[in-house]
């Protein structure tokens, strides 16, 4: 029927060969736009594991600069002890869980400081999810913004910081995703209205 | 470069952020273009859903794509090659999934067909729905050479590198398959 050859007959017996021409005449063909999208998700995957070798050089660079901090804050310790103490404090915040250097406190230490966090998943997550890892790392960070969020552990502004988003997106993305934009703990509301 | 200033092993091998992302390998479309029906064809024997057989069929691609520095043309041939990740790929994808075990009538937008009219078609796709039905209910063993063998195109040579058998037990094997198989459309 579609003229698929194979290469050769095997010798056999004349009571299947019937079953056997059917079975040659039988022909799939993959979706039309599969190959181009094999191509990209290949693409994809060769600059996801350069963007990874770049996150791992940035990681490195930027725990050099936390360290050469905390070595600038011991040294200053040494003249100035309570300035000083601050200093290092910061410094060791701010490598630990840095937020582009900024601290609780709103004061900047060094602008630039981010934790790359590195998460290892199986690549068939990706093409079941139908999302590219940046797309899933995005999506990822959003839900657990929300998730801490709504749980109370954490302020809209770092939840919009957990989120990679400035607070008025980060807002937006609340209600695109239909979740509470203000936590309402509902005791304190009772309590507040003279209801308790 | 560690703090004593001494290049560490991995240190050549980090690009800076200026590093464009090295080409696609120019292999990859030949590859694709020369073997892909026949992986395809191999995984459809196996599984009753174009969908998901698109999906095995991609990540075979995608991991010969990432392993193909360790492709050895010396040790067999590239369909070979790709047939062997793809029984892995589909082994890994069966062991997770539990495949539904009948073929829907409605999932042939993948079969090739010459025949011209509707009715026609119709036929050939009732009669390819019962066969691959009847495949589907063979052994796993059964299926495996139904499938390496009229779904990818192989000989019995390719086959018994691949099963680790040689030609003439593949031959046998693949009769006693057949002959279960008669019995199974018979049934």
């Amino acid at each position: 029927m579609t003229g698929h050859k194979l290469p050769e007959r095997d010798g056999l017996p004349e009571e299947l060969a019937e079953l056997d021409h059917l079975l040659r005449e039988i022909r799939f063909q993959p979706r039309a736009s599969l190959g181009p999208e094999i191509a990209g998700r290949g693409r994809r995957l060769l600059r996801g594991g350069c963007a990874f070798l770049r996150a791992g050089s940035e990681e490195r660079q930027q725990k050099d600069r936390a360290e050469a901090l905390v070595h600038e804050a011991r040294t200053i310790h040494r003249c100035r002890a309570p300035e000083a103490r601050n200093r290092r404090s910061r410094a060791r915040r701010t490598a630990e869980l840095p937020n582009e250097g900024r601290l609780e406190d709103g004061a900047t230490i060094a602008p630039g400081l981010m934790t790359t966090v590195t998460l290892q998943l199986p690549d068939d997550v990706f093409s079941a999810l139908r999302r590219s890892p940046e797309e899933f790392a995005r999506e990822l960070r959003l839900a657990a913004a929300i998730y801490w969020y709504e749980k109370g552990e954490i302020s809209q502004e770092k939840a919009a910081a957990v989120a990679g988003l400035d607070r008025a997106a980060f807002l937006l993305a609340l209600a695109r995703e239909r979740a509470d934009a203000f936590v309402v703990d509902f005791d304190d509301l009772r309590r507040e209205l003279g209801l308790a | 470069m560690d703090p004593s200033g001494t290049p560490t092993p991995l240190a050549s091998h980090r690009p800076d952020a200026a590093t464009p992302a090295p080409a696609a390998d120019p292999r990859w479309q030949e590859w694709y273009e020369a073997h892909a029906e026949a992986v395809y064809g191999y995984v459809r024997f196996h599984i009753p859903s174009p969908d998901v057989a698109d999906d095995v069929t991609a990540d075979t691609f995608l991991r010969a794509f990432r392993a193909a520095e360790r492709f050895d043309a010396r040790r067999g041939s590239v369909r070979t090659w790709l047939l062997a990740i793809a029984r892995n790929v589909l082994r890994d994808h069966l062991r997770r999934a539990r495949v539904r075990r009948y073929v829907p009538l409605a999932g042939f937008r993948d079969l090739a067909v010459e025949a011209p009219s509707p009715e026609e078609r119709v036929l050939w796709e009732d009669q390819v729905a019962r066969l691959l039905d009847a495949v589907a209910r063979l052994s796993p063993g059964d299926r495996e050479l139904i499938g390496l063998r009229y779904g990818s195109d192989l000989g019995a040579d390719a086959i018994g590198a691949l099963l680790g058998l040689s030609p003439p037990a593949v031959r046998t094997r693949l009769w006693r398959a057949l002959k279960r198989l008669r019995l199974e459309l018979d049934e």
